[in-house]
């Protein structure tokens, strides 16, 4: 991901978390203080409910207290309390007496509980009352909110009762009030806010009749069981108040609707204010982006330009940064590091070089060393034999000259391995696949596999059938896998597997390919594995140490890479990762 | 809605009479009745039976009519005994509608409801008796009004004054039957409240009614001439001061002396048609405020003078009494008990007979005018 | 209940202090009275039953025992299976211009009147009697005169209808007032009444007398006002258009009939469960059932009904309050009944009055009234459960429910007082037996 598209990231990606932020917190905010201000509301009105219930209780216990002590109904008493009493004739009283006082409900019981007069519902008149013979103080029970059952249907009523007791008997008075759309009316409902009144004479609420399914389901709620509840959706948040009868039956429910339009309205404005600032923020970011870059970028690739050409070996390459600041400091800092680098490879090169010379003339000087002993003493006994033993000197000097000649075999074939490491050619690349040099090779080790006297050594090929072509030199990737096996039969002197794996490896820079040779021997120490590649080193008693730097050769001429994982007892296995 | 539709009914119609002037005792419908019922059920059914009687002026004769019933039933073969679980069920009600009495039985069993009526006049009201030591004798029944009666001849002639007649009844075997009538000439038609008055002097039968006189005699047989006017007359046969006569077209007497006109008059006390008790000069009797429209003055039995007899309203508002009171210094002091009557008084005359009043009521259940004479007695 | 007793309660109401007993009839005076009801014409079939018979009678009358009795007819007499009857006129009866009522006199009226019900009917007048004939038989020929539609009555210049009754009218305001005098030489005797004056779709309680309807039952009257109620002749029924039976029955089962006889009328009515009322048939008491919820319930749960409208007439309050009393007991049963003023419901709340005593009579206009299917048989008088069967016949038809038998119900002033008359319609009050203090 280049710097500009990571500035660009980041100022957008700052922006917009910081736009979101904000308009998150600001939207929590307001959506609390709305919520606030919905709970106050919503308190004021049940509040002003409740004082409008109570006024309206007392006006109605007022209007019965008038109509109990009024002449009319004491004389009714009076009248019901006597021998024979006749309530027939006051079956008109009621709807007269309720239209004095504007009451709705107004009923007068006899004694024993059954209507005389009903102005509410005139047909009702000898109708049964139960509850009003029931032992209560009706003046200290107040007003209490009723069902009251009409002709047309039922309805909901502020009532009271007072009784007018004459001698044994008491009349009872029994009216109130509807909690009609006029005490609704009266209530002041604020702006966005709705009262509404379920009456509970239903058991299950309609939605179309309350104008939304979660005032349905709030209601059943409330239904269920009678406590104040609030649910909220996002058109807007509802209140339920359960109202209580006499005999603590859930009558009614208030319901109070604030709308959230308004809170709606302002969310997603203060969204759509954070999508636009987001997208201000986001072509702030792409000018920054662009402007930073130009200032950073631009020198940072020049820079990045000298680190490639180095990488690639021009260690003289100079990164030309004119800026003053740090990046400018950088490219100096990048030019002085890769004048030291320049020098200190040099350097390294040159000690590399006489540690080479010294390391090639140590092996040299061992190598010769071996063969030259035996040189000299077969030259020493042809010496001594012609001075000792001229008679013996020709078979001694049969036999010197066998060995001289063997020794001196031998120093050619040391100083032939010596030129070869020194002359080994550039590649010639090629389709190679892999698969099918790794069979070459162990073909060429069959025999000796199976030659008889031979450790056992199983052979294991495990190739990817798909393994992907490489470009590369046949040759000397057969040569160089031929030494890795070689390697690993020679730590197997006892016996063991070999395994050998192509796979392909998908890499960053794409798919490479990678064969992996594993013995079971005895296994490398980690120093062991540090030095391996060394040309000369070796661990085995015999051979010049030049197979595996042969091998780190030609994957190094490949621009391939080795590497090598050992533990002591568990074997050992090379791994060798070429590209396409 | 005042349209009388067409009857899709065929009625089957007698005419009518226009006097009822006897009754048949409820127990003569039990013979009919049984043999009704016995049609709707087979021979020797067996029959639980229930009586019960809706109209309460025949409860007096219920039980002996049930009885009666019982036994008619019993003849035809039903068997009432209850030994054995009944087949069906009668139900006998004794009810009454606008002609009279209405017996109805019911037949329920296995079979769907059966039902026979039979119809049938109403019986004979009990005799009032009297609770007092006034003491009320029954004469005649009607229902033609009486005005007034006598009785002549040592009690075996009964002239009966109707608005339109006089009828002669003889005593024949304790009972009174009809020999003679005749009807009375009017100038004007009957007055819508008809009063009248008969007298008989020397042997010259008279009746007086509101604007005509009639004069003739009795025996040997009836015969009575009419002539138009208000002739003068004597209140009380005892006597004869002062004389009344009629208003035509009306049911109030006037008298000369007398103040205003009035419907009755005994003792110089005159039931003024103004609804109260008055003097010569109209001025009214304190004390008097309860009394009705008629008195009559009648010896005292048990004493010297005259007392009145006075009818007034009763407890019940549809039936009159009548009491007795001595006027002492103005003043009248009740001498008997009050006795109820059936009825409203429609003529309270002093008898032929001295001691004795002539009383027509009408009677409120039956609507029927039962002339009798009230006498006095002493209280024990 | 009998119709002596309810004659005796008329009478009863009377108050202690002006009584028709122990008083005698006081001639003179002026009564006035209020109607609340109106009519614009005096033909006597369209008059009320109070006034029908004043001013313009008829040959015969049915008595309180139902019987035909003579009025202007002295005698008659049936002839030849019914198919003449012989009519002896009743001699110096005059009509109220002091003409004299002779057969020649009153034959035209006749014939005009019976025509409309016998098309080839013909009268031969021969001085005081009339000879009325016909093709077929006319076995309720004496219904028919006994019907106001037959009175004998004359109009001329002088006055909008001249009879032969007990008063005569001297104005006539029609739809407001009604003048009547007493005529001087009315046959059966003077009323005691000098005049009368009769205000007409009145509601006061001012005058010497006033109709007291249901609905004004409660109203306070005025101090020591008395109440006359005749014998229950009016019919209070829901009729039937299309209802099912059981749903009728259902109804009928769950009417409490005394809760508004006690209630709204007072007790002054009786519950009915015939067409007839028991003081006229006599037998309306083997109708009688208690009303029965549970019964009626399982009824009307036999089948899903529609609301059953209820119509009765906008103008009368009584009709109204009885209706949303039905609708109530038929809530109890499970029935949904809406009441509805002047609608055309499948049920209809009627108020249909009887004529007479006459009890086969009424319940032939009875069944007509209420739109039933006649019937043709044979009801022997002699034989009353003929006219039982036929009645239950009409009453299993399912297509009405009798609920009250209702009576007339006049207030009369503490100066009022009345007597019952000798004869007459116990359905009416009759003013000519009424009188006023002076």
């Amino acid at each position: 991901m280049s710097f500009r598209i990571k500035v660009f990231l980041s100022i957008t990606v700052t922006v917009l978390i910081a736009v979101w932020v904000v308009a998150a917190v600001v939207s929590a905010l307001v959506t609390n203080s709305f919520e606030r201000r919905e709970a106050q509301r919503t308190a004021a009105l049940v509040a002003e409910f409740q004082r409008e219930f109570d006024r309206r209780g007392q006006e109605v216990a007022r209007r019965i207290d008038a109509i109990a002590n009024s002449d009319t109904v004491q004389r009714m008493a009076v009248n019901l309390a006597g021998p024979q009493p006749d309530a027939s004739r006051y079956v008109d009283e009621a709807p007269a007496l309720a239209r004095e006082q504007s009451l709705n409900f107004l009923e007068l019981v006899g004694p024993d509980g059954r209507i005389i007069s009903s102005a509410e519902w005139p047909a009702r008149f000898g109708y049964q009352e139960s509850w009003l013979l029931e032992p209560v103080d009706w003046k200290a029970q107040g007003v209490f909110l009723k069902r009251e059952d009409l002709a047309d249907g039922a309805t909901l009523g502020l009532v009271t009762v007072r009784g007018v007791k004459t001698g044994e008997r008491t009349l009872y008075v029994a009216g109130g009030s509807q909690l009609d759309k006029e005490f609704f009316d009266s209530l002041p409902v604020a702006e966005g806010m709705r009262v509404q009144l379920y009456r509970n004479f239903e058991p299950r609420p309609a939605p179309d009749t309350l104008g939304s399914a979660l005032a349905a389901t709030l209601i059943q709620q409330v239904q269920q069981q009678p406590r104040e509840l609030t649910r909220t959706s996002p058109a807007a948040s509802i209140s339920a108040i359960p109202l209580i009868g006499r005999d603590k039956q859930l009558l009614a429910i208030l319901l109070v609707e604030s709308s959230r339009a308004e809170l709606a309205t302002l969310k997603r404005t203060i969204q759509a204010t954070a999508w636009g600032v987001g997208a201000v923020g986001v072509l702030l970011g792409l000018i920054l982006s662009f402007w930073t870059a130009s200032r950073i970028t631009r020198p940072l690739r020049a820079l990045a330009g000298s680190v490639r050409q180095v990488a690639a070996g021009d260690w003289n390459t100079r990164a030309v940064v004119d800026s003053r600041d740090e990046i400018g400091q950088l490219a100096r800092d990048f030019n002085h590091m890769t004048e030291q680098l320049s020098e200190q490879r040099d350097r390294m090169i040159q000690a590399e070089r006489v540690a080479a010379w010294r390391e090639l003339a140590r092996r040299l000087a061992h190598e010769l060393k071996n063969p030259l002993f035996p040189l000299q003493i077969t030259v020493e006994n042809l010496q001594r034999s012609r001075q000792a033993s001229p008679e013996q000197f020709d078979e001694v000097f049969r036999e010197s000259t066998t060995t001289l000649l063997a020794e001196l075999d031998n120093l050619k074939t040391i100083i032939g391995r010596f030129s070869d490491f020194a002359k080994m050619p550039a590649p010639h690349l090629e389709s190679v696949n892999l698969n099918d040099t790794v069979r070459e090779v162990l073909k060429l080790f069959e025999a000796q596999i199976r030659a008889p006297g031979h450790a056992p050594i199983d052979v294991r090929l495990e190739t990817e059938q798909n393994l992907a072509s490489i470009a590369a030199d046949s040759d000397q990737i057969r040569r160089a896998l031929r030494n890795l096996v070689l390697n690993a039969l020679d730590a197997m002197p006892k016996g063991g597997t070999l395994t050998i794996r192509t796979q392909n490896v998908n890499g960053t820079a794409g798919t490479r390919v990678a064969v992996e040779v594993s013995d079971t021997g005895e296994g490398l120490t980690p120093e062991e594995c540090e030095r391996l590649f060394t040309p000369y080193y070796t661990t085995k008693q015999h051979g010049t140490g030049l197979g595996l730097a042969i091998v780190q050769s030609v994957v190094s001429d490949h621009k391939g890479t080795i590497s090598v994982h050992s533990q002591p007892g568990h074997g050992t296995t090379f791994r060798i990762e070429l590209n396409r | 809605m005042f349209q009388m539709a067409r009857v899709g009914f065929a009625l089957l119609f007698g005419l009518t009479t226009l006097a009822r002037m006897e009754a048949q005792p409820m127990v003569e419908a039990a013979a009919p009745l049984a043999a009704r019922i016995s049609s709707l059920l087979p021979r020797r059914a067996t029959v639980s039976l229930e009586f019960q009687v809706l109209t309460p002026p025949a409860m007096v004769e219920s039980s002996r009519f049930r009885g009666a019933l019982e036994e008619e039933l019993r003849k035809t073969g039903l068997d009432l005994s209850g030994t054995t679980q009944p087949e069906s069920h009668l139900r006998v009600s004794v009810t009454e509608n606008a002609r009279g009495l209405l017996f109805v039985a019911e037949v329920s069993g296995k079979d769907p409801r059966q039902v026979v009526m039979l119809p049938w006049s109403r019986p004979l009201p009990s005799d009032a008796k009297p609770a007092l030591r006034l003491v009320l004798k029954p004469v005649w029944e009607q229902s033609e009004p009486v005005l007034d009666f006598m009785i002549l001849d040592s009690d075996s002639q009964l002239l009966i004054l109707s608005p339109t007649r006089v009828t002669s009844l003889h005593l024949t075997n304790g009972k009174w039957a009809p020999n003679g009538q005749a009807f009375l000439t009017l100038d004007r038609p009957v007055a819508r409240d008809p009063r009248g008055r008969l007298e008989f002097i020397a042997g010259a039968l008279r009746a007086f009614l509101p604007g005509t006189t009639c004069g003739g005699q009795f025996q040997p047989q009836l015969g009575l001439t009419c002539s138009p006017g208000n002739e003068p007359w004597p209140i009380n046969p005892q006597d004869p001061a002062p004389p009344v006569r009629w208003v035509s077209d009306s049911n109030v007497l006037e008298s000369a002396g007398v103040r205003g006109s009035f419907y009755n008059a005994a003792r110089d006390l005159f039931a003024s048609s103004n609804e109260s008790i008055q003097d010569r000069a109209g001025v009214t009797a304190p004390g008097t405020e309860s009394w009705g429209n008629d008195l009559a003055a009648v010896a005292n039995p048990c004493g010297s003078g005259n007392v009145l007899i006075v009818s007034m309203a009763g407890e019940n508002r549809a039936r009159d009494q009548v009491q007795v009171f001595e006027m002492i210094s103005g003043q009248p002091v009740v001498r008997s008990e009050a006795m109820a009557l059936p009825g409203a008084v429609t003529a309270l005359w002093p008898a032929e007979t001295p001691g004795q009043t002539t009383l027509v009521v009408r009677n409120s259940k039956t609507g029927n005018y039962e002339a009798s004479r009230l006498a006095l007695a002493c209280a024990e | 209940m009998r119709l002596r007793a309810w004659l005796w309660l008329a009478l009863s109401s009377v108050s202690a202090g002006s009584l028709a007993a122990g008083t005698r009839p006081h001639y003179g005076g002026i009564l006035t009275m209020d109607l609340t009801g109106t009519f614009s014409t005096l033909e006597p079939s369209e008059l009320p039953g109070l006034l029908s018979t004043l001013i313009g009678e008829t040959l015969v009358r049915i008595n309180s025992r139902g019987e035909f009795e003579p009025c202007l007819a002295a005698s008659w007499q049936r002839e030849a299976d019914g198919r003449r009857w012989r009519i002896s006129l009743r001699s110096n009866v005059k009509f109220h211009d002091g003409e004299l009522l002779n057969a020649v006199s009153a034959a035209p009226v006749l014939l005009a009147a019976l025509k409309r019900t016998y098309s080839d009917v013909a009268i031969t007048p021969g001085g005081t009697t009339l000879v009325i004939q016909s093709a077929s038989p006319l076995p309720d020929l004496l219904t028919e005169l006994a019907s106001p539609r037959t009175a004998i009555i004359r109009k001329s210049e002088s006055s909008p209808l001249i009879g032969t009754g007990p008063f005569r009218v001297t104005a006539w305001e029609p739809g407001r007032r009604l003048a009547l005098a007493a005529f001087e030489d009315y046959w059966g005797g003077r009323p005691f009444l000098d005049s009368a004056v009769i205000n007409l779709g009145s509601n006061r309680t001012s005058a010497d007398v006033f109709d007291v309807p249901f609905s004004s039952l409660r109203r306070i009257l005025p101090e020591a006002t008395r109440i006359w109620q005749s014998a229950p002749g009016e019919l209070l029924a829901l009729v039937a258009a299309d209802v099912p039976a059981f749903a009728m029955q259902a109804l009928a089962l769950a009417i409490d009939r005394s809760s508004i006889v006690n209630v709204l009328t007072q007790r002054r009515g009786e519950p009915a469960f015939g067409l007839l009322p028991q003081w006229l048939s006599g037998y309306e008491f083997l109708f009688q059932s208690a009303p029965d919820v549970t019964r009626a319930r399982q009824l009307a749960s036999q089948s899903k009904l529609n609301p059953l409208a209820l119509s009765y007439a906008g103008n009368d309050s009584f009709a109204r309050a009885v209706a949303e009393r039905i609708a109530l007991n038929a809530r109890d049963a499970g029935l949904t009944v809406q009441p509805s003023p002047n609608s055309g419901g499948s049920l209809r709340l009627v108020r249909l009055p009887l004529e007479s005593a006459d009890a086969a009579a009424d319940l032939v206009i009875l069944t007509r009234l209420l739109g039933l299917a006649e019937r043709t048989n044979t009801v022997d008088v002699s034989k009353p459960e003929t006219l039982y069967e036929a009645e239950k016949a009409l009453l299993d038809s399912n297509r009405v429910i009798p609920l009250l038998h209702l009576p007339q119900l006049y207030a009369l002033t503490p100066r009022v007082h009345f007597r019952e008359a000798d004869r007459g319609n116990p359905l009416i009050l009759h003013l000519e037996d009424l009188w006023v203090d002076p």
